[in-house]
């Protein structure tokens, strides 16, 4: 009797380790044994490299560069919280966030000398913006309207989009030239006086086409080749097929870190065989331009796990086959060949 | 004449020790207790992942971290001792996450010196509720920790201690590649009542 308890009490205390040893985080040894000392710049976005020297967004202090371990502020007249507009190369503009009244919106442009110079666009505010050169904005006085704007241009690429969305929408962009053409950028949003009907936009040099209404979720990240398409929505399903017609792949269901507003866009990259690459919540996943989803979950994944490093943004050098990125708390990481492990903390 | 001096340093260290033992026959009964708390730092040794290569992993990316536990043990004879501990561990790696054990454990413990200088032997093994980020873990914990008591009264003493703790992080299906030792070094100060 007396050895019959102490085996149940055995049993009973395993089933309970078993019971609390049950989640998608890797063994606590393995976070361990990957822990990368934290930065003290606060969440960096990185936005451009330019050979040994990298400049990104931060969200305690600011513009950056980051070249030889040191990070230097770019800008220190300007405060950190600032709304990025467009970057080529060394080339980065940005706005304070404050809205303007006088309908003339004072922007600055960090040029290859990394100083930055005040330049005046016409606009009284700025709804949404991305960093690879697209703003929606206000320019009317009334502040009703608002249209889409490239590389703070001063005419429109489209424009009425208030007769189809309400303010609360996201741009998307594929910031790679090589797979999607650089005129190309999606719309998702709700819809004009609606708080549920989502609708989307995808703008080619322009040209307008209405994706697939069947989509009513927030996409949070895309591609496009010119000819397929991949939309992922804010609850993790996958929809696949031309843009105007799409199909959901019904028994796939995603998950993914969400870095403070749930819908707003996530980061991804597109990889050298065109497929759509981002950080799940415990694996990486490959989404190929035929709507196959594939989980990656050895090679760099290995060592790139969100439960230890949340990634803000991507940067792949197609030349170089290698992945730059910025984290939310470990500042920037390259990965030299994404067939290997390897993840160098820079 | 280096090793000469050692050597009378040790035999200097050690003479009080045997010489207490001399005089320090029955200092414990069976019925006898022992209560003490203890605090220190812990050394991090090293991880070993059995399904990696290396398996060895000597930079575990955690600093020195601190333990403190109460233990309360009860004598069966005049030289062992049998009872519980129950403790807090706690230690940063690279980044601002906290690890953090509360192992319970069953300690036996020997003690062949008594009296006024004491060389406790002890053996442990029980459980560990371990905490990191957002991961938890109910993990085996065996120790192993040999010490040196000074009791400064009939009653209170005080202890230096060396140990060794190992946690065993055992996973199957696709978390069987984290199934892993973790091995430890606490470095105890401890303080205790006996009767």
């Amino acid at each position: 009797m007396k050895r019959t308890l102490i085996l149940a009490a055995i049993l009973s205390i395993l089933a309970i380790s078993l019971g609390c040893n049950i989640d998608a985080q890797e063994g606590i040894f393995r976070q361990i044994s990957k822990t990368e000392a934290e930065v003290k710049v606060g969440s960096v976005e990185l936005l451009a490299v330019d050979g040994t020297k990298y400049y990104a967004m931060s969200t305690l202090m600011g513009l950056l560069s980051y070249e030889n371990n040191i990070w230097t502020r770019l800008d220190p007249a300007t405060s950190p919280i600032a709304r990025l507009m467009a970057t080529s190369s060394d080339d980065i503009a940005y706005a304070p966030l404050s809205d303007p009244t006088t309908g003339t919106h004072t922007w600055y442009l960090l040029d290859g000398s990394d100083v930055p110079q005040a330049q005046a666009v016409s606009r009284f505010s700025f709804i949404t913006t991305l960093h690879e050169g697209w703003e929606i904005a206000k320019t009317d006085s009334s502040q009703t309207e608002f249209d889409l704007y490239r590389d703070l241009g001063g005419d429109p690429v489209a424009t009425g989009l208030e007769t189809i969305f309400s303010e609360n929408l996201w741009l998307l962009e594929i910031d790679d030239d090589a797979v999607v053409s650089a005129a190309t950028v999606l719309v998702s949003g709700l819809q004009k006086d609606s708080t549920d009907t989502y609708v989307h936009r995808l703008y080619v040099g322009g040209a307008e086409t209405i994706v697939d209404a069947d989509i009513q979720d927030q996409i949070v990240a895309f591609s496009y080749n010119g000819t397929d398409m991949i939309a992922v929505t804010k609850s993790g399903k996958v929809w696949y097929g031309d843009g105007t017609t799409m199909t959901e792949k019904a028994d796939t269901t995603l998950s993914f870190p969400t870095n403070g507003i749930a819908g707003k866009p996530i980061p991804t990259f597109i990889d050298a065989s065109g497929n759509l690459v981002f950080q799940g919540s415990s694996v990486f996943y490959s989404i190929a331009p035929n709507g196959t989803v594939t989980s990656i979950s050895d090679r760099f994944s290995t060592n790139l796990r969100s439960s230890s490093f949340k990634v803000t943004s991507y940067y792949f050098d197609r030349t170089t086959g290698a992945l730059y990125g910025g984290t939310v708390k470990n500042g920037l990481f390259k990965v030299p060949d994404l067939a290997g492990d390897t993840v160098d903390w820079l | 004449m280096k090793r000469i001096t050692i050597m009378v340093l040790i035999l200097a260290v050690l003479a009080p020790v045997f010489a207490a033992d001399a005089t320090a026959i029955g200092q414990y009964q069976m019925g006898s207790q022992m209560f003490t708390f203890r605090a220190g730092p812990v050394i991090p040794l090293f991880f070993y992942f059995f399904n990696d290569n290396p398996s060895f992993v000597s930079d575990t990316h955690l600093k020195t971290g601190g333990y403190g536990s109460i233990r309360y043990q009860g004598f069966t004879n005049s030289q062992i001792a049998i009872g519980g501990e129950l403790g807090y561990y706690f230690a940063y790696p690279r980044n601002d996450d906290l690890l953090t054990s509360v192992p319970l454990q069953f300690v036996a413990s020997w003690i062949p010196v008594q009296g006024t200088i004491e060389l406790p032997i002890s053996l442990g093994l029980g459980f560990a509720y371990n905490s990191f980020a957002q991961s938890s873990y109910l993990s085996m914990f065996a120790s192993a920790e040999i010490g040196l008591s000074w009791y400064f009264t009939d009653q209170w003493g005080i202890t230096v201690s060396a140990g060794y703790w190992l946690i065993p992080e055992i996973y199957t299906d696709a978390k069987r590649v984290d199934t892993s030792l973790g091995n430890f070094s606490p470095i105890v100060v401890s303080v205790s009542y006996r009767n």
